[in-house]
């Protein structure tokens, strides 16, 4: 059973590699995905539903894809919104919204990232994003504050 | 490296059961049963498929029971792709599969869902899902 002291370690050496898997994003939405592609475990188990649908598991298949989807991305601007972050034990999962432009276009993406602590320390292990629009948030909106029936299939 | 991890028996039991609960929701727009599956706290939060984001159990439920009122699928198939536990923390990676019986739709979603033990008992905390979909031309990716 880790102490209170174990854990506020662990959360520290959390934070700090946050921090990191941040700034490998800005390379990764650039054109330069190594510094992202670094923050990953290489299990066989890692697991990615990226914004371009479908999705990949496995180490060479979330490599892969990483690094042609970045190879596409010019995003100049990039700013993370947490809404949310859990740790326990060896496991730790945040949930973020990553607000992106250039100087003729910004999205933003919904996004779930779930972390293990490895040999090495802590590894992403999870990623799971898509785009939020200003047309999902306003749909959204009316449905929790108006009970408004425009059809949508959301579970 | 392979580190699949394995869920512990209390996680599973509760994994089945909330995907029992789910197929009553999304079938029968028996909702009830499947937030009693969620933390109510205030840290809860779900990315539906309708698209946006909301944090805390009342605005979940209240976007849950609304989804319910639209549902009318008549089978409900969850497929795990992976899951990770550890501690009182597990997530789950998840397609599911919604179809009419008349075959007229039919509806996969990619989910990721994040449990959480409370007071000794898993509860859903966070549920992120949107339709599958091939993979699009290169410049939308991340």
């Amino acid at each position: 059973m880790p102490t209170q002291q174990d854990q506020t370690e662990r959360r520290k050496e959390l934070e700090a590699f946050i921090t990191q898997c941040k700034r490998g994003l800005r390379h990764q939405v650039r054109g330069d995905p190594e510094p992202f592609v670094a923050v990953w475990s290489h299990a066989d188990d890692v697991s990615i539903l990226g914004a371009i649908g479908s999705y990949a598991q496995g180490w060479e298949d979330v490599r892969t894809h990483l690094r042609v989807a970045s190879k596409t991305l010019d995003w100049t601007d990039v700013s993370v919104q947490r809404l949310f972050t859990t740790l326990s034990g060896d496991l730790a999962v945040t949930v973020v919204l990553e607000r992106m432009s250039n100087a003729q276009a910004a999205r933003t993406l919904r996004v779930t990232h779930a972390y293990r602590r490895e040999e090495e320390g802590w590894k992403l292990i999870l990623r799971h994003a898509n785009q939020v629009t200003p047309d999902d948030e306003a749909r959204e909106h009316a449905i929790l504050s108006d009970g408004s029936t425009e059809a949508a299939s959301a579970i | 490296m392979s580190t699949l991890t394995q869920v512990p028996a209390d996680l599973q039991a509760f994994m089945d059961n909330l995907h029992e609960k789910l197929r009553g929701h999304a079938t029968r727009s028996d909702t009830r049963p499947f937030l009693e599956g969620w933390s109510h706290t205030s840290d809860a939060s779900i990315m539906a498929a309708v698209g946006g984001y909301h944090v805390g159990y009342d605005k979940v439920s209240e976007l849950l029971l609304w989804v319910s009122t639209q549902l009318s699928f008549d089978t409900y198939e969850p497929e795990i792709l992976t899951a990770y536990a550890d501690g009182d923390l597990a997530t789950s990676v998840e397609l599911e599969h919604f179809t009419k019986s008349d075959g007229t739709e039919q509806m996969t979603l990619r989910t990721t869902h994040v449990y959480r033990r409370e007071a000794g008992e898993w509860k859903l905390l966070h549920r992120h899902a949107e339709a599958l979909t091939p993979v699009a031309g290169m410049d939308s990716n991340d």
